[in-house]
């Protein structure tokens, strides 16, 4: 495992430090938004407009979060298709389904630390300017965001694996209807309805074996 | 692990494909529905009805079947049209016996309403809210530094230093406290609108179910209880909306679906309300000088109830409700998606809906239709291996869905997807 993801930083150096570079800049611009906003208006008509439309301040930190997504996903694997590393990796003496889940996973947990950071980035920007009562409920809305990542990311990854054209059309119908199916606007939703996306993003995941296996195939 | 791989991308498919065809059938095949607007005339003593047709022109009627033209409408309906009766000089301030002046159908005419979607939101907001000063000698209201959080006790927090103003809190919760408050709070309703004329206060609801009203005057609370008893509904919303002319403060929602006026005179007045469910319907309320008009709008039907000025119903009128697809649009839609997925991520209760095919035999004998149509293809391209009976229960219990996922990842000429 160790090996994979030390491959997988080598080959996404740069990839890592632009994703990182955008949500930092995301993260540095929202701060900077919102305090210009607490500065010019009245601090309790902000907390109430947020209150009561649901405000999502934070909303350019979602949208970094999902290019980093794709980014992450085509670029993980691009290399992998364009220059046919990937059947030579299933060569590695290692299994080739291991190979499969740990190439995967070094993607996953990326977005996870990404995730991770941009939302504890938010969490204490919001603590500078908000009452508990909003930034404590800032996570459940990001995790929605952290599910889509993962739903956009598996995605992206399969597609960009998927070496026909006729397939990769094929599977985009199949699976692109799950992309927004988790988008969440509103504060305090159910915490058992975020465990049951998150679930299925994670049997979401294991999607990337179909056409790992055909490439692996060469198919 | 390729044929857990090809079943996992099917049964994403299913899941996709049930969010999307039915999204994209109904988007495809909407259909222009006519929609009805029921009224209750004292002049015919009956129902009437505008119709706005798929033609976008509308048709007059009562509920006798009688037509009317769209100056006989206006005439018998004077509470609703009083200001186009006004204009052309045809309002008659006698209804019915009661002179009313057309000033006055115009003051103490009130409009309330509330839609799932009010109560859903409301449910999960973040419990703060503004206590505005009642008297500030501004003749605007203004927004004040702090926000109220409401709920174990009332704490104020200035929103320009982040901090808890604790003076201002005991004082607030100390005083619901004396007026016979039992915290925690279960509901409260305000309106929280800074452009509104004046301001009635918060209307809180105890541990107890006992209602309280508070408002502040010059900086201190002012606490007002409501002797009533409704210890026996679980009150899920309450809307207040200023208005000087009305002798009502706002309303409350039981779930059980009875309407609650929250009263100027620290008394509440209830609704009984039928075939009302406030989590899925819509409900509107017209209080005019001549009676009291509540329509239900559910997915099927409008019910519409008239009550007089004491809240007894006097009559009821239902009709159905036209949707969007019909006839045998409808029956194709009820063919093709044995169930659909609909998403809204602006509810907190709506989540992913599921809502199964309302004609179950026509879904089954489609989905027997699927699953010929699958052999034959299978056998045609001699496919048919193990795996066809696994197939078959996917197309089985999820029919057009699994279909279609299989047929597109199946490669039939040279069957190598997961073999």
């Amino acid at each position: 495992m160790k090996h994979i993801f030390y491959k997988e930083k080598i080959k996404l150096n740069r990839i890592l430090l632009a994703v990182i570079i955008i949500n930092a800049a995301v993260l540095i611009y929202t701060f900077f938004r919102v305090r210009v906003g607490i500065m010019l208006n009245e601090p309790s008509g902000i907390w109430l407009d947020i209150i009561l439309r649901n405000g999502i301040f934070y909303s350019k930190v979602e949208t970094a979060l999902y290019v980093s997504a794709l980014l992450l996903g085509v670029m993980q694997f691009y290399p992998e298709f364009e220059r046919k590393r990937f059947r030579l990796s299933c060569h590695l003496p290692l299994n080739e389904y291991k190979m499969i889940f740990y190439t995967s996973l070094f993607g996953i947990i990326v977005l996870t630390v990404l995730w991770l950071i941009d939302m504890a980035g938010v969490v204490l920007l919001a603590s500078q300017f908000f009452p508990i009562d909003i930034y404590r409920a800032i996570p459940l809305v990001m995790f929605y965001w952290y599910i889509n990542s993962l739903i956009i990311y598996t995605f992206a990854s399969s597609l960009t694996l998927e070496a026909s054209w006729n397939v990769k059309l094929r599977l985009a119908l199949m699976m692109a209807g799950c992309i927004w199916a988790f988008k969440m606007e509103v504060y305090n939703s159910s915490l058992s309805y975020a465990v049951t996306a998150f679930l299925f993003a994670v049997f979401y995941c294991f999607s990337i074996y179909f056409p790992a296996l055909r490439f692996r195939k060469g198919l | 692990m390729k044929l857990y791989s090809k079943y996992l991308i099917v049964l994403i498919a299913v899941f996709s494909f049930s969010i999307i065809m039915p999204y994209f059938y109904s988007i495809i095949f909407i259909e222009n529905t006519s929609k009805d607007f029921v009224y209750y005339s004292e002049i015919i003593d009956d129902f009437a009805v505008s119709t706005f047709t798929q033609n976008r022109s509308f048709i007059y009627r009562d509920k006798a079947g009688n037509t009317y033209t769209e100056k006989e409408f206006k005439q018998i309906l004077p509470q609703v049209y009083v200001r186009d009766l006004v204009l052309t000089n045809s309002y008659s301030e006698i209804i019915n016996n009661r002179i009313i002046s057309a000033e006055d159908m115009i003051k103490y005419n009130f409009y309330l309403s509330a839609r799932a979607k009010n109560i859903d939101e409301e449910r999960i907001r973040i419990k703060l809210s503004p206590v505005f000063e009642t008297q500030s000698g501004s003749a605007n209201l203004t927004m004040p530094v702090d926000l109220a959080r409401i709920g174990k006790d009332i704490t104020f927090i200035n929103a320009r230093t982040r901090e808890i103003d604790k003076e201002k809190s005991e004082h607030f919760t100390n005083e619901l406290i004396n007026k016979g408050f039992t915290f925690p709070v279960k509901l409260y309703g305000t309106n929280p609108d800074v452009r509104k004329p004046y301001d009635v206060g918060t209307f809180l609801l105890d541990k107890n179910n006992t209602l309280f009203r508070l408002y502040m005057v010059k900086g201190k609370p002012v606490v007002e209880k409501y002797n009533t008893n409704i210890s026996n509904e679980e009150i899920i919303y309450i809307s207040i909306r200023e208005n000087k002319y009305a002798d009502f403060y706002g309303f409350m929602i039981a779930k059980s679906g009875n309407i609650f006026l929250i009263n100027i005179n620290h008394t509440l007045s209830k609704i009984t309300v039928d075939n009302y469910n406030p989590n899925k319907d819509t409900m509107r309320i017209n209080i005019n000088p001549l009676h009291i008009l509540l329509n239900i709008s559910t997915d099927k039907y409008q019910y519409t109830y008239i009550y007089d000025k004491n809240y007894n119903l006097l009559k009821s009128y239902s009709l159905d409700i036209e949707s969007s697809l019909s006839g045998y649009r409808l029956d194709i839609y009820n063919m093709l998606f044995p169930f659909s997925i609909y998403h809204d991520a602006y509810s907190a209760a709506g989540y992913l809906k599921i809502e199964k095919t309302e004609n179950l035999l026509l879904s089954a004998v489609f989905i027997i239709f699927l699953l010929c149509i699958y052999i034959v293809i299978c056998r045609y391209f001699k496919s048919i291996s193990k795996t066809t009976v696994i197939d078959i229960f996917v197309i089985a219990l999820s029919g057009i869905y699994g279909f279609t996922a299989l047929i597109l990842l199946q490669n039939f000429k040279k069957d190598t997807l997961w073999e």
